[in-house]
């Protein structure tokens, strides 16, 4: 179980870092936000996750335990923060609603930054810590973020796929790159839905979460597929796609 | 608010002349339309446009009891071609052109 937990979360923080740092150096040439929100946005949250899963050094005093802690939740809420924005001006542009949304969750997700911080002397068992509505309001917004973006990039590849059984043009290479894409985020949120799941269980129940930890490791690995195969998918797919697109047209 | 683009304020005023439709009804079947077919009424442009009207529009009127439904849209592809449709505002990029960029890096 604990080499399962390993390689789910070493793929997750490995792919995260490769893509983000791919889509910064994209962005450094083009200049253009998608790219810049989509690589920060990988990068934060797999540095952030990193920190999670890496414990700290042995004998290291009280200070840098607080520090890595603050750091792993900032940069999980930068990532949160940065997919945020990338929905609304990829998928949402010039909707009100959506500026609304978006501002809602990135004050949510803020206690996550440091959580013993904001809930103070109000949560100090493990009980009262998962009853906290600002713990609900961080897990909301984690979830929701990824969840969200999962959801426009599904239906964004079905539009593309609409328009290309009407002969209106559609992408079908991009739409399947967009297809796992959103599956990749939506596993994503999954792992952060199984990362609550656990802490309740382990305020509830008691123990380490053992079996939610083969969920967290699985959503990560299966998150790490899709977001490398969106990127880097095989040759022999392309080529499909390539072919059916000049026989459409 | 996001902006319809200037081809289906366009198509939705003309529906709206050749049609019995109100101004809300018109407007609805041509996003109806659009939505059938993957399309989006603040980026769908004229070359589109057209496509809809001569392959899904006649469908969409004959489900609303319009008459002679494929004569209405061979008069608004018509009238289409010729209408001047200048757009200065400037359009956001689609989201499937934002993703093709960071996936062909």
């Amino acid at each position: 179980m604990l080499i399962l937990g390993l390689a789910g979360a070493c793929a997750y923080s490995l792919v995260s870092l490769i893509l983000g740092m791919r889509l910064l150096l994209l962005a450094r040439r083009t200049r253009r936000l998608p790219e810049l929100l989509i690589g920060l946005m990988l990068v934060s949250g797999g540095l952030g996750f990193t920190l999670y899963w890496v414990p700290v050094p042995h004998g290291a005093s009280p200070l840098v335990h607080t520090i890595w802690g603050i750091a792993s939740g900032f940069f999980v809420a930068g990532g949160c923060v940065a997919m945020l924005f990338a929905v609304w001006r990829i998928f949402r542009p010039g909707e009100p609603w959506a500026g609304v949304v978006v501002g809602a969750l990135i004050v949510m997700v803020a206690p996550g930054i440091a959580p013993r911080l904001f809930l103070g002397s109000t949560a100090q068992s493990a009980q009262e810590f998962v009853r906290h509505p600002l713990v609900w309001a961080y897990w909301i917004s984690t979830i929701g973020s990824y969840a969200w973006m999962a959801l426009e990039s599904l239906r964004t590849q079905a539009r593309l796929r609409r328009q290309h059984r009407f002969g209106l043009g559609g992408d079908l290479a991009v739409a399947g790159r967009l297809l796992l894409w959103g599956l990749g985020t939506g596993f994503k949120a999954l792992l952060f839905a199984s990362t609550a799941v656990s802490a309740i269980l382990r305020a509830v129940v008691g123990g380490s979460g053992g079996p939610t930890i083969l969920f967290i490791s699985g959503f990560g690995l299966l998150c790490s597929l899709c977001l490398w195969l969106a990127f880097f998918p095989p040759r022999g797919y392309l080529d499909t796609r390539q072919r059916s697109a000049s026989s459409a047209s | 608010v996001t902006q319809d683009s200037p081809t289906f304020e366009w198509v939705a005023a003309a529906l709206e002349k050749h049609t019995t439709f109100d101004r809300l009804q018109a407007r609805g079947t041509v996003r109806l339309a659009l939505r059938k077919t993957g399309l989006e009424p603040g980026s769908v442009d004229r070359d589109k446009m057209l496509l809809v009207l001569a392959n899904v529009m006649p469908n969409e009127l004959r489900a609303r009891k319009i008459e002679n439904p494929e004569m209405v849209c061979e008069t608004l592809c018509r009238e289409l071609k010729h209408a001047d449709l200048r757009d200065t505002t400037p359009r956001q990029e689609a989201p499937e052109d934002a993703f093709r960029r960071m996936f062909n890096n």
